[in-house]
């Protein structure tokens, strides 16, 4: 019994924000491609950001356990939405109209219960 | 992500939300042991706080945000002073060794986001930099942010989680920094200056200055890089994001500025 009003005690006095911010993907020096990895369950959506150069190509490649129930989205710095060339639900590439950082979104479409697990491979060449 | 500037619209809206910002009643009692504690510390704030120019109250909210008004923790993130951070930001302080004194963190973290710098702490100067110490990407979501709003009629639900991950399920429980302060104004604790402060804006001078000591990169991030944005996102017309990495557009709001590209760049 005490060890769960420690535990709750502990968890109430260590309330800390969320940076609500994209996390920056950070390549490895020389390296082109990156991998991802997390979870998301409900409708939760992962954010994930990068720098790139005017024409560009931004290629996703997204594998989920269970299979299937997110979706990618890629927008510019203003918010404007990238469209892909050629799109799947695990696959999403496209040449990039601009210089600038752009915002990789992986949501969780699913009504299922249980957690997706996810592997994104982000490269840009 | 560009900056987002603090435009007379953006005031409006912070004035018109903290103007009507009700404590729930049922958090208000939370909301007053906040602020108790926070003015029983309100010294050890003001020891960081005067020296760099920003208000105590704004290193009190951003405390109880960041670590629950905890001063063995970092006020970047939270994370403990035994060692640098390890959540975003991470790494810092950079320099100096761990354990960190709370005041050592606290004046690296104010510093790296430029606050030092800052002269317009009026009520809505001042809820821009509580917001964008956390981050805009509520907007991204037309949502009030819970880092300023929560415990408040302005909040009912969506939060961020993990860094970069957003439940829009999620609701927050922790106490806006907006609803602290609005207590504390409340309780005739402190007075906020309604009036907006125009900040100084920098000069081709000062830009080069800062500049001077900065070499283009795409990849490599340093503070310095990180204060230079900052002053150039002063002048109208220029939104960078102030990540630290000098690269192409921060080389191009230079150019337009000083006449030239950053040291470095290769179309200099």
């Amino acid at each position: 019994m005490w060890r769960r009003a420690a535990l709750f005690f502990l968890l109430a006095t260590c309330l800390v924000a969320q940076k609500a911010e994209p996390l920056r993907i950070e390549f490895a020096r020389g390296k082109s491609s990156a991998v991802l990895r997390g979870h998301l369950r409900g409708h939760q959506e992962m954010e994930y950001s990068a720098a790139a150069r005017e024409n560009q190509t931004l290629t996703l490649n997204l594998s989920a356990s269970p299979a299937g129930g997110l979706k990618l989205k890629v927008a510019d710095a203003g918010g404007t939405e990238v469209a892909a060339k050629n799109s799947t639900s695990q696959r999403w590439a496209a040449r990039l109209p601009k210089s600038g950082e752009y915002v990789i979104t992986i949501i969780r479409t699913s009504d299922r219960p249980q957690t997706s697990t996810y592997k994104l491979t982000v490269t840009i060449q | 992500m560009a900056a987002l500037n603090l435009t007379d619209d953006l005031r409006a809206e912070y004035k018109n939300l903290f103007d009507n910002c009700r404590i729930n009643s049922n958090r208000i009692a939370v909301v007053d042991r906040i602020v108790t504690t926070a003015v029983a510390n309100q010294l050890r704030y003001e020891s960081v706080g005067n020296g760099l120019g920003i208000p105590w109250y704004f290193i009190a909210a951003v405390h109880n945000m960041e670590s629950s008004q905890n001063f063995s923790q970092h006020l970047h993130n939270g994370d403990p002073l035994t060692a640098r951070t390890v959540h975003v930001p991470p790494g810092r302080p950079a320099t100096g060794a761990p354990p960190f004194t709370w005041e050592q963190s606290a004046t690296d973290a104010l510093t790296l986001e430029g606050l030092d710098g800052v002269t317009d702490w009026s009520l809505t100067g001042l809820l821009y930099r509580l917001e964008a110490y956390n981050g805009f990407g509520y907007r991204r979501r037309s949502l009030p942010t819970p880092y300023l709003w929560s415990f408040t009629n302005n909040y009912v639900k969506g939060k961020f989680v993990e860094d970069g991950k957003f439940d829009p399920d999620a609701v927050s429980d922790q106490a806006g920094a907006a609803a602290i302060l609005r207590r504390m104004v409340d309780k005739g604790i402190i007075t906020i200056d309604d009036t907006a402060e125009e900040e100084p804006v920098p000069d081709a001078a000062a830009i080069a200055a800062l500049a001077a000591d900065i070499t283009f990169s795409n990849s490599e991030r340093s503070d310095a890089a990180k204060k230079l944005q900052l002053a150039l996102n002063r002048i109208p017309g220029i939104s960078l994001k102030p990540d630290g990495i000098p690269g192409n557009k921060t080389s191009e709001a230079v150019k337009s500025v000083t006449g030239d590209f950053l040291r470095g760049d290769p179309r200099r």
